[in-house]
């Protein structure tokens, strides 16, 4: 139990140092957002204000990576519909940019008293119970299988190199001089606490769609059982006070509907965003931060849906999708509403009608 | 098939009728968001610049004089011979501010700073968050003690619904 609630707590506090230090309001840890920044610094979109190769990602992958190494459960597995992932990732991160923020940031919102991210809440809980139907009515996306170890490599390999393109900075990187991409903790302070992040979460499977899912699938049971059966719950719900009590401490809590940054009044797209997101976290069996997780221990299929999630962020840029403090923008509410579409006809074709919750979906529920 | 798969192919018809229809609604309307994030990255032109500033110079100085109704026609001329320039508006924003109009002076910061982000952004000279900030408390009160009187006015609320989107820039945003 107490790990679980150190993994919670450490990334809540995490989340609300880095944003007083330096990082945007309320986005101390961002995946999606975050994904923007290091696809801009990449060049893969053009706006000048979202450049800067967050330490926060990289830690995140080479965290897990680290410790699956040192515990040698670092293997390579793949196979599960590696290419429906990659398509599922780019779905994951417009769902995220229309809500302004991933579902960290999400819990960071509400920890910091924006209530418009309740609704965000309230769209992912939906989203997640849609996809929990579909892996009850024999959902499966294929079941991995072990590769060659040099596979596992390939997006830790990955992260080092956006470790080296920030510490070294060449001429083709390109980093904000002004925006929220030129607003950042100090390096060491960022990559610690995305390496940290991502060594906790590796040890307890942390996920927030996870945590939710769980209360969907046992009921009043997983509450009941607590504290054996209810980690991922557990550790949500430490984020969320550690969050709020570290907001309230540094000056950043501020309760209302009105003037929260990263945030509009455009509650029913922002609904549909996130239940968008937490539909396919189902689908793919996690949320973005813990496909950044399962990547860095060897898995290329959550390799599939990070690079997927890359290119999800730079589209939703190209093609300004994400939404912003006036709202929803047309392209944005027409790229929800498609994608959640194409989430039910990957149900649909996806489906094993001769079995109910497939094999590869049950470790971790006993 | 079974009542998943109903229900799923229901949903499925409502998005696609849904998404058509907003694809419809929205077909061949204007752009002005995009237009004005191309405004801010293009280069700046020097003649622009050179005529400008001077009027801009002088505008200042008629504000510091005290003297906000001479400025007042030579920023409205400003705004009208550069529309896509955020400097005026500011100004402009200024002189309502002077006479203690706070929604107006709100709303031309506004303007401003959806041509110009930098007059929010700390890490740039233009940096005027905290006078913006000030502003946008002084207008809520004022709109907010109106519309107590007249809880039907739709112009006021239409205008709180635009302060609020200042309020949010304000408070900053990861995109």
């Amino acid at each position: 139990m107490l790990k679980f609630l150190l993994t919670g707590g450490f990334i809540g506090l995490a989340g609300v140092l880095l944003s007083y230090f330096g990082n945007p309001a309320n986005t101390g840890f961002c995946v999606s957002c975050f994904l923007e920044n290091i696809s801009g610094s990449l060049g893969l979109h053009g706006n000048i204000r979202m450049q800067y190769i967050r330490p926060e990602i990289i830690g995140f992958v080479l965290g897990s990576f680290f410790i699956s190494l040192a515990r040698k459960e670092f293997r390579a597995t793949a196979g599960s519909s590696p290419l429906l992932r990659f398509f599922i990732g780019i779905l994951l991160i417009i769902g995220c940019a229309v809500f302004m923020g991933c579902p960290i940031k999400m819990l960071l919102r509400i920890s910091a008293g924006d209530l418009t991210a309740l609704v965000g809440l309230a769209g992912l809980c939906a989203g997640v119970f849609i996809g929990l139907k579909f892996l009850e009515g024999g959902f499966s996306l294929g079941k991995p299988i072990e590769l060659p170890v040099g596979n596992a490599f390939l997006i830790p390999a990955m992260m080092f190199f956006l470790l080296a393109l920030l510490l070294w900075e060449p001429a083709f990187v390109a980093l904000s001089t002004k925006g929220a991409g030129a607003q950042h903790a100090p390096i060491a302070l960022s990559l610690a606490a995305g390496l940290i992040a991502g060594w906790l979460a590796r040890e307890t499977g942390f996920c927030i769609t996870g945590g939710i899912a769980r209360l969907f699938l046992w009921g009043p049971r997983e509450v009941k059982g607590c504290p054996k059966s209810t980690g991922l719950l557990l550790g949500i719900f430490s984020f969320f006070i550690t969050a709020l009590v570290a907001s309230l401490l540094t000056g950043q809590f501020s309760a209302g509907w009105h003037g929260q940054p990263s945030s509009n009044d455009s509650h029913l797209w922002n609904f549909l965003g996130m239940l968008m997101v937490g539909f396919g976290s189902v689908l793919i069996k996690g949320c973005p931060f813990r496909q950044l997780v399962l990547a860095g221990q060897g898995d290329g299929d959550a390799g599939a849906a990070v690079l997927g999630m890359m290119t999800g962020a730079s589209l939703v840029q190209n093609w300004g999708l994400g939404g912003n403090s006036a709202g929803t923008p047309y392209e944005g509410q027409v790229a929800v509403l498609l994608g959640i579409c194409l989430l039910f006809i990957v149900g649909l074709i996806y489906r094993r009608r001769d079995m109910s919750l497939a094999p590869e979906f049950q470790s971790g529920l006993d | 098939m079974d009542r998943l798969d109903r229900i799923s192919l229901w949903a499925i018809v409502i998005l696609i009728i849904g998404s058509s229809a907003l694809i419809s609604h929205n077909m061949g309307e204007a752009k002005p968001q995009q237009n004005s994030t191309k405004r801010q990255e293009a280069p700046a032109n020097p003649d622009t610049n050179a005529g400008i500033n001077n009027k801009v110079q002088l505008v200042k100085n008629l504000l510091e004089g005290n003297n906000p109704g001479k400025a007042e026609p030579l920023v409205r001329d400003l705004i009208l011979k550069y529309p896509h320039e955020a400097e005026p508006r500011m100004l402009m924003g200024d002189i309502h501010m002077r006479r203690q109009e706070a929604v107006n002076a709100a709303l031309e910061y506004k303007e401003a700073i959806e041509l110009n982000p930098d007059y929010l952004d700390k890490k740039t000279p233009l940096f005027q968050g905290k006078k913006m900030k000030i502003v946008v408390r002084e207008a809520l009160e004022d709109i907010e003690k109106k519309l107590k009187l007249s809880p039907d006015d739709e112009a006021l609320k239409k205008e709180r619904k635009i302060i609020y989107i200042l309020q949010r820039r304000i408070a900053g945003s990861c995109a």
